[in-house]
């Protein structure tokens, strides 16, 4: 296991859609390396046999009915959508040059 | 004054038609005007709502078409539970202004058991805290003393219910985030087994330990609530449909026999003050019958990094959805969607959240998920066979809910790490997707709450809440602070 300098944190910050100020990144750098050598100590449990936990409740292949539903409408969209024209989410433009 | 009744006694109010649903509705709204500014343990209060449901509730019981026993007493709701009409903001600006167009089943159970909707309580942004100080609509207050925190992430649902400002509350516990602040707060609070209750309409933080519980302040007025809202769901793949035997007739706090298992790694670094009222207590339940076991979790001290890298890895995912597209925070002026996703991003997270993002997607990136996210996963399976080793010699874990009472405000926020560390006792019972609640037992030195946490198997709420009621009716009662 290693530790996350700036570069690092840059890297996952990016992947995360993350900007961060030059006060975020000193201020992450040093509590994320802390969070970590504290982390660090899974390390000392013995795992080689010991499987994963996916799912905890005892609960197998969850099957319900296949129903036709009704959706919620492009109205219960509009009212949540920041901005919404003629039936539509506006985005910025994804593809340039694209009329 | 009515806020002071309990919901079971409000209900036979109600039912004997010696007060209005109405009524009970104004004096709360009144006393969340004079008091909520103090505290701040609401971000959402809708008055006309909620007088509008109570005159409803009051309609119905005029044609004796009363929806349950419940009928008109009021609830607060956490602001992560998605309520149809009233905004839902999970103490985030990313989600300032939403307004849901759907109900959490939760709520909606409660509304179709007539319950009236006080309003939404603050909380740690997106549940990510165990203060209620990182919202983005400010600190609560804890009502014993308003220089402390409440707890969190429940923070003001927690203070709701204790100040008077709400008989009964929903939370929701990923880590703690029920018990701690009832703890802190002096009232009950249980966070079920993971299941028990549906998460639909509940905002992700990490889908595996995430559970929506309840506040109230007495075990009986916990129990019903939690009966209400139990259920398998459709709509989450995950909740199971199991009888509710936990119904308030049906518990007798009766602990003859009962074998109760005192974890010794759960009173490493407890105060004295709360490890001797924990003791004591324990005592008490020896002298009527219960017979008191020293066991080992000897997992627990892993119970931190385990936790703290699942939830993370699993928040660093659920919470890619907030992109600014079609709901939530959008910047001004973002000339292209990499942009748009970066600022909405970058402006509307704080600082918590964005770094438990960054630690949850180093987590699981490339080159650091064997070493981390999958080894937790693998820690997660000890601490699972260490409580069902547990289970197997005693129906009940006694321990401290935390290691001391309530800090103080600013005492932890700027320092992430001892802020995971304070919440030790509680995140295993999330691990183990075990049921987990939390009593009042007494007062510290200056006055602040003691909060004392019993654990059972799998659905074994009953035992639980069997024990907590024998608790209560020992404990001196606290009294409502101001």
């Amino acid at each position: 296991m290693s530790t996350m300098d700036e570069k690092q944190i840059l890297r996952v910050a990016r992947l995360a859609r993350l900007d961060l100020s030059e006060q975020e990144m000193s201020e992450y750098a040093r509590q994320l390396n802390d969070i970590l050598a504290y982390v660090r100590k899974i390390e000392e449990m013995e795992t080689a046999n010991v499987r994963p936990t996916d799912h905890i409740v005892d609960l197998h292949n969850v099957f319900r009915e296949d129903r036709v539903q009704s959706s919620p409408g492009a109205e219960a969209l509009r009212a949540i959508a920041p901005r919404f024209e003629d039936g539509h989410v506006v985005v910025p433009i994804i593809i340039e040059g694209q009329e | 004054m009515l806020v002071e009744k309990s919901a079971a006694e409000l209900s036979e109010l109600l039912s004997g038609g010696e007060v209005s649903a109405v009524e009970i509705a104004r004096e709360y709204l009144d006393r969340i005007e004079s008091i909520n500014p103090s505290i701040n343990a609401y971000i959402t209060v809708d008055g006309e709502r909620a007088l509008e449901e109570a005159a409803e509730s009051d309609g119905r019981r005029a044609k004796g078409e009363a929806l349950s026993a419940f009928d008109g007493v009021p609830v607060a709701i956490k602001d992560n539970i998605c309520t149809k009409g009233l905004r839902t903001t999970c103490g985030s600006l990313a989600l300032g202004d939403f307004v849901p167009s759907y109900d959490a089943t939760a709520y909606r159970k409660l509304r179709e058991q007539g319950f009236v909707t006080l309003g939404k309580t603050n909380m740690d942004e997106f549940a990510m805290g165990s203060t209620t100080e990182t919202s983005h609509f400010g600190v609560t207050r804890n009502p014993h003393n308003t220089d402390r925190v409440p707890g969190g992430s429940s923070g003001g649902s927690a203070a709701a219910v204790s100040a008077l400002l709400a008989p009964l509350a929903l939370g929701s516990d990923t880590g703690g985030s029920i018990r701690q602040p009832a703890s802190f707060c002096g009232v009950v609070g249980i966070k079920p087994t993971y299941g028990r209750v549906s998460r639909f309409g509940l905002v992700s933080f990490a889908s595996s330990l995430d559970q929506i519980g309840v506040f109230g302040r007495s075990v009986d007025d916990t129990a019903l609530m939690l009966g209400a809202i139990s259920g398998g769901d459709s709509a989450d793949s995950t909740s199971i449909e199991r009888p509710v035997d936990f119904a308030p007739g049906g518990l007798d706090g009766e602990v003859r026999g009962m074998v109760i298992g005192l974890p010794g790694e759960y009173f490493h670094g407890v105060a004295p003050c709360v490890k001797d009222a924990v003791m004591k207590v324990a005592g008490e339940l020896e002298k009527r019958g219960a017979k008191i076991e020293p066991i080992s979790l000897k997992y627990t001290e892993y119970a931190i990094p385990i936790f703290y890298l699942i939830a993370t890895a699993e928040a660093s995912s659920n919470l890619a959805r907030y992109d600014g597209i079609a709901y939530g925070y959008r910047p001004s002026g973002a000339e292209s969607l990499s942009e748009l996703y970066l600022r909405a991003r970058s402006e509307s997270f704080g600082k918590e959240v964005k770094r438990r993002i960054i630690l949850g997607t180093y987590a699981l990136s490339s080159g650091y998920y064997d070493a981390y996210y999958l080894k937790a996963l693998k820690g997660r399976t000890l601490v699972i066979d260490d409580f069902n080793k547990a289970f197997d010699k005693v129906d009940c874990i006694l321990s401290p809910v935390a290691t001391g009472t309530a800090f103080a405000i600013g005492e932890k926020v700027n320092d992430p790490l001892a802020m995971y560390i304070s919440d030790l006792l509680t995140i295993s019972a999330n691990l183990a997707a075990i049921p987990g609640m939390s009593v009042p037992i007494g007062l510290d030195e200056a006055g602040l709450p003691i909060g004392l946490q019993i654990m059972a198997g799998h659905f074994e709420e009953k035992k639980i809440l069997n024990c907590a009621k024998a608790i209560e009716s020992f404990v001196e009662p606290l009294r409502p602070p101001l």
